[in-house]
């Protein structure tokens, strides 16, 4: 009897031993997911072409400059030898303009050996093109006065040598409106439409394992987007073609284009699973995350590339335009026209196109556009504040830095990062307080509190700067709690300014505890890096009633913090209310009318009825004074009609109702963005956009899903980023 | 002593090679169990998987050049849905059209294009557009047409006669559109 009971129980603690072994190498793989690689001290970051990043030096465009054709050249790393780079073919470029070129070295073709079997990927050759199933990326943008309308196509082309599903997620402007998909099979194009995304995602499903050509196209964020493209049989071709409009900001004197090529490497923190991973290629499912981004290792490529074209029509003239970015090749069209193309060299799609234009007249004046349809009227009204507010009497501040040093940030970008935080430092007014505070897994500050910005402070604050370094995860919400969390000196105007790459994949998190624990504190947020998450720094702004700025890699810190300096010093007008005079107006978004900046007009959207010329009236609080000024308007001129008003409403509306929910999540908030989503045949989260051909089933079944690897983003380091 | 602990070793191991077993028989179980669940589940979603089909619109005109058009479709929602939308045969009319999204979470889409090209201005009896609809098992959704307007170059309204006919066969492989 003793014996039976112990073989049981022998036989049950092995049971045991067994499944714990099981879990535990399970819990083991999740766990490891969770973060990032131990950052490695190493050398300066190198492309996936295998040059070292270069200085870039942004293109500048003229009407007063000739055509002085630079140069430049580069070193190979270990190689030892200089080549000099090739010029653009000039036939198109006019007397006008200056090109600045940076050419870089031309990608090893791929070879027959490259082409994988059923099931896998090919694993890494160091230095050759990884062959991948999207193949080019071609973008034609149209600006109208501040709207952009952009068609991206994607041309996926199977290299292999079965069928496959080809997914690919990538990222677009996070105030863009997705308006229209299609797919297009040969000389053929079905439109796709808007669907609710379990139910598109269904269909689509049904439609891939059946054999059908599909594609569907899902939001993961406002700024990052799921394309899968199902049944590509072996050497044929499907291009997907996404069409959105985009409002442009108006940032200190310039609109800002940017057209982003690729996703950060996103930190997730343990235990989520709603994130965006990022795993070495070939290791997908090993982050556990709901979506996941496969990165090229370094010395590896593939042979995607990228195109873009921007057609500007600013209805005034252009004074200048640049790209901080990328070398680019323009030509004057007109006046107030002009065409703009990337240089054919520096289509690596690793980095944010950036394109700024200065028009002319040195002050943006309110404006409003409008778009009468058949449903109604709907209103975009850019909203200026009154000049020189700057009399009123500047408030003491109690200035907050808040430093990013997790593992994306390691090398460049924390180096740009720390130049920003030191020109604040040295910033700083006599009667200011402030404090520095560092985040990665943990945070920690300078001091238990904000301590006076007396010399010898600032002094103590830059060495402790200096020695600040990159690694380890982004706990963004540790960098929060120990911003906002401190006693609020009620004398003095809080300004948290956040010093981020922003690659998180936790956003509806830390914009929670942004919205929680802000009080009266105001937030401006730096992005520091060459393709950030603007969405988050934009939103972190956008809830702490301040302003986000962007500084690439390859721009000057030191000029974005004097503006931060000019915005913060002149108060921004308060309280806003607007008396919209003749007009009947309804569902205005945002319906709390943000402050606004000097150099930073803010939208204002909602649907109306009315006609002819009509006053409004805008009235704020400027410090303690109360300011009123008039903005006229005609609601019948020509010049005042565009076609994307009311998709800009709609996805105005839909964003309104996404940060609705993320303080009090409602089955009635989801039914609305649903139901606007469909209506207005516009991508939301919740919806999705799907294209079926269903003349034709292909042969066999649905063959392999492959994710499309990306390179990672210019200046950060896949060694700290990316899950192996 | 000695043989007592050699056959306490030989019981041992036999404890150890049946219990082995055990855990093999357990994990044999376990993974036939759920081969089964998978081929029922691989089952169960076909049949309740979405048929797809495809609708082609077209129109008769006569004589009459056709220079914009706009049809309505309705049909019942609960059986169908509408998951692509593909031009017609003559190079005027092959982009897709476009449609109207007011209805469309009713069961009605309003269909429409045009050409500016004068000179190729179809006429007579031709494929406009194409519907690519997702059907659910075993349904068979009635579908209907109805012209909205259509107007010839210089817009002149035309009544031209609108039809839907079955699509090209989606069932099987390899035999697709054959025009």
């Amino acid at each position: 009897m003793t014996g039976k009971v112990l073989r049981i129980a022998v036989l049950f603690g092995v049971s045991v031993f067994c499944a714990a072994l099981l879990v535990s190498c399970a819990t083991y793989r999740q766990g490891a997911s969770e973060c990032f690689s131990p950052p490695l001290v190493g050398d300066v970051p190198v492309d996936a072409v295998g040059l070292r990043s270069l200085p870039m030096l942004g293109a500048q465009l003229s009407p007063h400059s000739h055509a002085p054709v630079t140069r430049r050249s580069y070193r190979l790393p270990g190689r030892g030898r200089r080549r000099q780079a090739q010029p653009e073919p000039w036939s198109d470029i006019g007397m006008n303009e200056e090109v600045w070129v940076i050419a870089k070295a031309d990608g090893t073709p791929a070879g027959d050996g490259d082409r994988p079997t059923r099931g896998e990927l090919r694993t890494t050759v160091e230095d050759k093109q990884i062959p991948i199933p999207l193949k080019h990326t071609d973008v034609k943008a149209r600006i109208s006065g501040f709207i952009a309308s952009v068609d991206v196509v994607q041309q996926y082309e199977n290299p292999y040598d079965t069928k496959i599903e080809a997914v690919y997620v990538f990222p677009l402007p996070q105030s863009s409106a997705v308006t229209d998909f299609v797919m297009r099979i040969g000389d053929r194009q079905i439109r796709g439409m808007v669907r609710e995304r379990e139910e598109a995602k269904r269909i689509y499903e049904d439609a891939k394992r059946q054999g059908y050509r599909a594609a569907l196209l899902t939001q993961e964020r406002p700024n990052v987007f799921t394309q899968k493209v199902a049944n590509i049989e072996p050497g044929k071709r499907i291009d997907v073609r996404i069409s959105y409009f985009n409002p442009l900001p108006y940032r200190d004197g310039e609109y800002e284009f940017v057209f982003p090529m690729v996703v950060g490497p996103r930190f997730n923190p343990s235990g989520s699973r709603t994130g965006i991973g990022a795993v070495a290629r070939g290791q997908r499912g090993i982050s556990g995350q709901e979506t996941e981004i496969e990165y090229l290792k370094p010395g590896e490529r593939t042979g995607h590339d990228i195109a873009i074209s921007v057609a500007i029509d600013a209805g005034v003239q252009i004074e200048k335009a640049y790209s901080p970015s990328h070398v680019i090749t323009g030509q004057r069209t007109g006046a107030s026209r002009l065409a703009i193309s990337l240089g054919r060299k520096d289509r690596l799609p690793n980095k944010d196109f950036v394109l700024r234009y200065r028009v002319a007249g040195r002050k943006l004046k309110t404006a409003m556009m409008i778009e009468r349809g058949v449903r109604g009227n709907a209103f975009a009204l850019i909203l200026q504040p009154p000049e020189n507010p700057a009399d009123v009497p500047r408030m003491p501040r109690e200035m907050v830095f808040v430093l990013d040093c997790s593992g994306s940030m390691s090398g460049r970008p924390i180096a740009k990062a720390k130049q920003a935080v030191k020109r604040c430092l040295r910033n700083l007014d006599d009667n200011d307080t402030f404090q520095v505070i560092r985040f990665s897994e943990s945070a920690s500050s300078l001091g238990a509190a904000p301590v006076p910005a007396t010399s010898g402070n600032v002094r103590r604050a830059l060495r402790y700067v200096d020695r600040l370094k990159g690694g380890g995860g982004t706990m963004m919400i540790e960098g929060i709690k120990a911003a906002l969390d401190f006693p609020h000196d009620e004398r003095r105007l809080r300004v948290v300014s956040f010093m981020t790459d922003g690659f998180i994949g936790n956003e509806v998190e830390i914009l929670a505890a942004v919205k929680k624990k802000l009080g009266s504190s105001r937030i401006f947020s730096f992005g520091v890096g060459n393709s950030v998450n603007r969405y988050l720094l934009e939103r972190m702004a956008s809830f702490g009633k301040g302003a986000a700025a962007f500084v690439g890699l390859d721009e000057s810190a030191g000029a974005e913090v004097d503006r931060f300096y000019e915005r913060i010093a002149h108060p921004a007008l308060a309280d806003i209310e607007i008396d919209w005079g003749g007009m009947k107006i309804r569902d205005v978004y945002p319906k709390k009318i943000p402050d606004v900046f000097v150099g930073r007009p803010v939208m204002i959207t909602g649907r109306f009825e009315g006609r002819g010329r009509q006053e409004i009236r805008v009235a704020g609080r400027v410090g303690t004074e109360r300011r009123e000024y008039a903005v006229n308007v005609d609601l019948d001129a020509r010049s005042a009609q565009h076609p994307a008003v009311m998709k800009l409403w709609a996805r105005w509306k839909i964003k309104e109702l996404c940060e609705a929910e993320i303080s009090t999540p409602a089955p009635e908030l989801k039914d609305e963005i649903i139901r606007t989503s469909i209506e207005h045949n516009l991508l939301a989260r919740y919806t999705a956009f799907l294209a079926v051909d269903s003349t034709e089933k292909t042969a066999g079944d649905h063959g392999v899903s492959v994710n499309v690897p990306v390179p990672v983003p210019d200046g950060v380091r896949y060694e700290t980023t990316v899950r192996e | 002593m000695t043989r007592n602990r050699s056959a306490y070793r030989v019981v041992r191991c036999w404890r150890a090679a049946r219990l082995l077993v055990a855990c093999l028989l357990i994990g044999a179980g376990a993974r036939t169990s759920f081969a089964q669940t998978s081929r029922e589940n691989t089952l169960s979603s076909a049949k309740t998987a979405f048929q797809f089909r495809t609708l082609d619109v077209f129109v008769h005109t006569g004589r009459d050049p056709l220079a914009a058009y706009q049809v309505e479709i309705t049909y019942d929602r609960k059986l169908a849905r509408i998951v692509g939308l593909e031009g017609g045969q003559p190079p005027a009319y092959t982009n897709a059209p476009y449609f109207d999204r007011a209805g469309f979470s009713a069961g009605r889409i309003i269909v429409a294009a045009f050409t500016a090209d004068k000179d190729a201005v179809p006429k007579g009896e031709f494929r406009i557009a194409r519907l690519h609809v997702a059907v659910k098992p075993g349904a068979d959704p009635a579908f209907k047409i109805s012209l909205t307007t259509a107007a010839k170059p210089g817009g002149t309204r035309i009544k031209p006669r609108v039809e839907l006919r079955k699509g090209p066969n989606a069932d099987i492989p390899g035999k697709g559109d054959q025009e």
